[in-house]
């Protein structure tokens, strides 16, 4: 056979494998460009949906009460079907078919947005749950708490934990039902406690830090255009300002509601209305009530471990996703295990346990979600990684799934996890800004971590008011929460709106509010948060001086009394009933 | 001697034909392969930074040992835009109309590198953007066999790039 036809033979054989193979790795990266295009749609949904909870929730001064949080979601959830359906091009409707779970993880508990079956038809006289039933909805299942139970003996101990350091506690005990809630901290690291008497004599040793009241101020603007600046404490949830001595009104409707000395509030307000200033006692009797109740929380379920969590059968829960062997998880005179640390135990169980109850839960919703769906595509969790299990258990966070969208030569299958520090349902440590006047008499805030602020060398002072060193025996807050330094928004007319930053002072250079270019809009110069909070700060790459954190009692000073302040402000439904 | 000239340019094509062009096919197929590889690294890598609000040096090297695996040799660059919303929040308060106008401060791959050396980490805000592009410093075979037949000259000649940007959608932790 002459040399041309092998060349030709060589040719027929080679083109259709060349031309097949070509098809074939083109058909496959548009599957993956298709799927990474996909990733990054379902993040932005995702990220439109805890920003329009965000935004609900800054501007809804009732947002913590259940049935408005119920609307804020709905209302996070149908952004999220928006947002994805126009960038997909598919209506709300298509895309309930690929996105078996929604989870919206809040303070205390979770709620899932999925299909469920609402319909209980009657079999001999008893209701029974059809699971084939064509009857589902799409909407939010019932709230589900973070909780657990621990079986000691023959008590049985439910714990529902909490994004921070709350939790309650319901027990039966010679026969009567009990139930605990408050904040967990090291008992022993509140040394003396006065909370009796005199408001002005009110105080409490933290880490060898003394608390006491303090005054704070907020910048308001009301609907006329008029404003100022109010001092205010907040009560059951809601801010209270003072007018005057004995005149204090509630902002609403960006306007003044005043209180009328009628109001069982009034009493409150007056006692706290001293030395010309209005003080908060919030972060005073948060310590001295997470005092008592660590306390008795010890005492209480001191000897509980990891081996004592039981499930609703009984049957002992052995897969955790942190061991923590025989460590006490209750018991906080171990110095390894201080609530607010991230290390601690009790930590550590606290993210083991909402891991566990998602997992469970969600694994239930879209089980039943593919047996409700008739397109055939089985519909299954995929596995969450550590990342986002960590974003999950320490700040409020939406999570989404989507799946069974056909891309080229498979289906899609993935899911999203955002979480967002700027809302008023949960305080994280990282969320509190220190106030601080530079040597140019110009107002910034920083992170209590900030290496700038902390170096006594830099010219700072942690004052928050102008005229705060006129009263030296007032103590003016120094830290909010990141909340206060938002722009808030008043809504004057359709169309006319007008903003105010609530830490900002006036129009002014001397009195506006800034960040800090090092620590916030750079947000790289920080010592980590645990650190300031255990009083030890170290640097990877060196020693530091001790001018490096001249102001680091300072700071933790401010620090503490704004963590415990906000916290124990948050309007907490189970907290408030139950204590 | 006529015959032999057309046997030899016929060796010589079918030479081509048998070896050059199949070589070359696959090569830019494996380029594909690579580029499609450094792609999804790329993606994952800048949604990885979006949505934790942080560069860590252990990402970062695990970004590079991903697109390391293709066998090409890379230079990635990476920008961090930082959002500075002070000159909005000054222009609100003396102009109550205006919304105000944000500004972004830049990061360069140096800048980014060098704090990752030094603290293991790089946090970030909502509303920063991250920047991410790469393109391969070495020459694929793809390349050589190309550059065998034709030239391609000037910056653009790189076989294998990637680059990807995102907002970032949460701060970051400590």
């Amino acid at each position: 056979m002459k040399l041309q036809y092998i060349a030709v033979i060589f040719i027929i054989i080679i083109m259709p494998i060349s031309i097949v193979m070509a098809s074939s790795i083109h058909s496959r990266i548009t599957t993956i460009s298709l799927q990474n295009d996909y990733n990054s749609k379902l993040t932005e949904a995702t990220y439109d949906s805890i920003k329009a909870f965000q935004i609900n929730t800054v501007n809804n001064h009732y947002s913590s009460i259940s049935d408005s949080k119920i609307r804020d979601i709905e209302a996070a959830a149908s952004s999220f079907f928006n947002a994805l359906g126009t960038s997909m091009g598919l209506s709300s409707e298509d895309l309930q078919n690929h996105v078996p779970a929604l989870v919206f993880n809040l303070y205390d508990g979770y709620y899932i947005y999925t299909k469920y079956d609402n319909s209980y038809p009657k079999s001999n006289g008893k209701p029974v749950l059809d699971s084939k039933s064509a009857q589902t909805n799409y909407g939010l299942k019932p709230y589900i708490y973070y909780s657990c139970r621990y079986k000691v003996g023959s008590n049985i101990y439910v714990v529902n934990y909490t994004l921070d350091n709350a939790i309650t506690v319901f027990y039966t005990s010679g026969g009567a039902s009990h139930t605990k809630s408050g904040y967990l901290i090291n008992p022993g690291s509140v040394t003396s406690s006065v909370t009796t008497g005199d408001i002005r004599n009110w105080s409490v040793t933290y880490n060898g830090v003394k608390i006491s009241p303090e005054v704070l101020t907020e910048h308001l603007l009301f609907a006329d255009g008029t404003e100022g600046n109010y001092e205010y404490l907040v009560y059951n949830g809601q801010k209270i300002y003072r007018n005057s001595y004995e005149s204090y009104f509630w902002y609403q409707n960006y306007g003044k509601t005043n209180i009328q000395k009628a109001n069982s509030i009034y009493n409150y307000l007056r006692a706290r209305d001293y030395d010309g200033h209005l003080h908060s006692t919030s972060a005073v009797e948060y310590y001295a009530n997470a005092k008592t109740f660590s306390a008795e929380i010890e005492t209480l379920l001191g000897g509980i471990t990891q081996a004592n969590a039981i499930d609703a059968q009984e049957n002992k829960i052995e897969d955790f996703s942190v061991n923590t062997g025989e460590n006490k998880i209750f018991d906080f005179n171990n110095s390894t295990n201080d609530p607010l640390l991230d290390s601690s135990i009790f930590n550590q169980n606290r993210i083991s346990v909402i891991r566990k109850s998602i997992e469970t839960n969600l694994k239930a919703a879209i089980a039943n979600y593919s047996s409700y769906s008739s397109n055939g595509y089985t519909y299954q969790i995929p596995v969450l990684g550590d990342a986002d299990w960590e974003k999950i258990s320490n700040n409020i966070s939406v999570t989404s799934f989507l799946q069974g969208i056909p891309i080229g030569y498979k289906f899609y299958n993935n899911y999203c996890v955002i979480s967002n520090d700027n809302n008023e349902e949960n305080i994280s440590k990282d969320k509190i800004y220190i106030i601080a006047t530079n040597n140019s008499k110009q107002r910034e805030y920083h992170v209590p971590g900030c290496e700038y602020l902390l170096n006594s060398a830099n010219d700072y002072t942690i004052e928050p008011e102008p005229a705060a060193a006129a009263y030296p025996n007032i103590n003016f807050a120094a830290a909010y929460s990141n909340i206060s330094f938002m722009r808030q928004t008043v809504r004057i007319s359709e169309g006319n709106y007008k903003y105010f930053y609530p830490q900002s002072r006036g129009k002014s250079p001397s009195q506006t509010i800034t960040s800090c270019y090092y620590c916030i809009v750079n947000a790289a110069n920080v010592y980590p948060i645990d650190q300031i909070i255990s009083g030890k700060v170290a640097r990877i790459d060196r020693n530091i001086t001790s001018t490096e954190i001249g102001r680091l009692s300072d700071i933790r000073k401010s620090y503490f009394h704004a963590l415990a302040r906000e916290r124990y402000d948050l309007y907490l439904t189970n907290m408030n009933e139950f204590n | 001697m006529g015959d032999s000239l057309i046997t030899v340019i016929a060796i010589f094509l079918a030479a081509i034909l048998m070896f050059v062009f199949p070589l070359m096919s696959l090569a830019e197929r494996t380029d594909d392969i690579s580029e499609l590889a450094i792609q999804t690294a790329t993606d994952e890598f800048v949604n990885n930074i979006r949505t934790t609000g942080k560069i860590t040096l252990d990402m970062y090297e695990q970004y590079l040992q991903t697109i390391g695996t293709t066998g090409n040799t890379f230079e990635p660059e990476i920008v961090v835009y930082q959002l500075d919303e002070n000159p909005g929040a000054k222009v609100t308060q003396a102009e109550m109309t205006k919304i105000g106008e944000n500004v972004y401060y830049r990061k360069y791959t140096s800048q980014v590198q060098d704090e990752l050396t030094k603290t293991g980490r790089m946090r970030l805000k909502e509303g920063d953007m991250v920047s991410v592009s790469v393109k391969n410093t070495n020459q694929t075979i793809a390349q050589i066999l190309r550059n065998f037949f034709y030239q391609i000259t000037g910056n653009n000649s790189a076989e294998l790039e990637a680059s990807q940007t995102a907002i970032i959608t949460v701060n970051g932790s400590n």
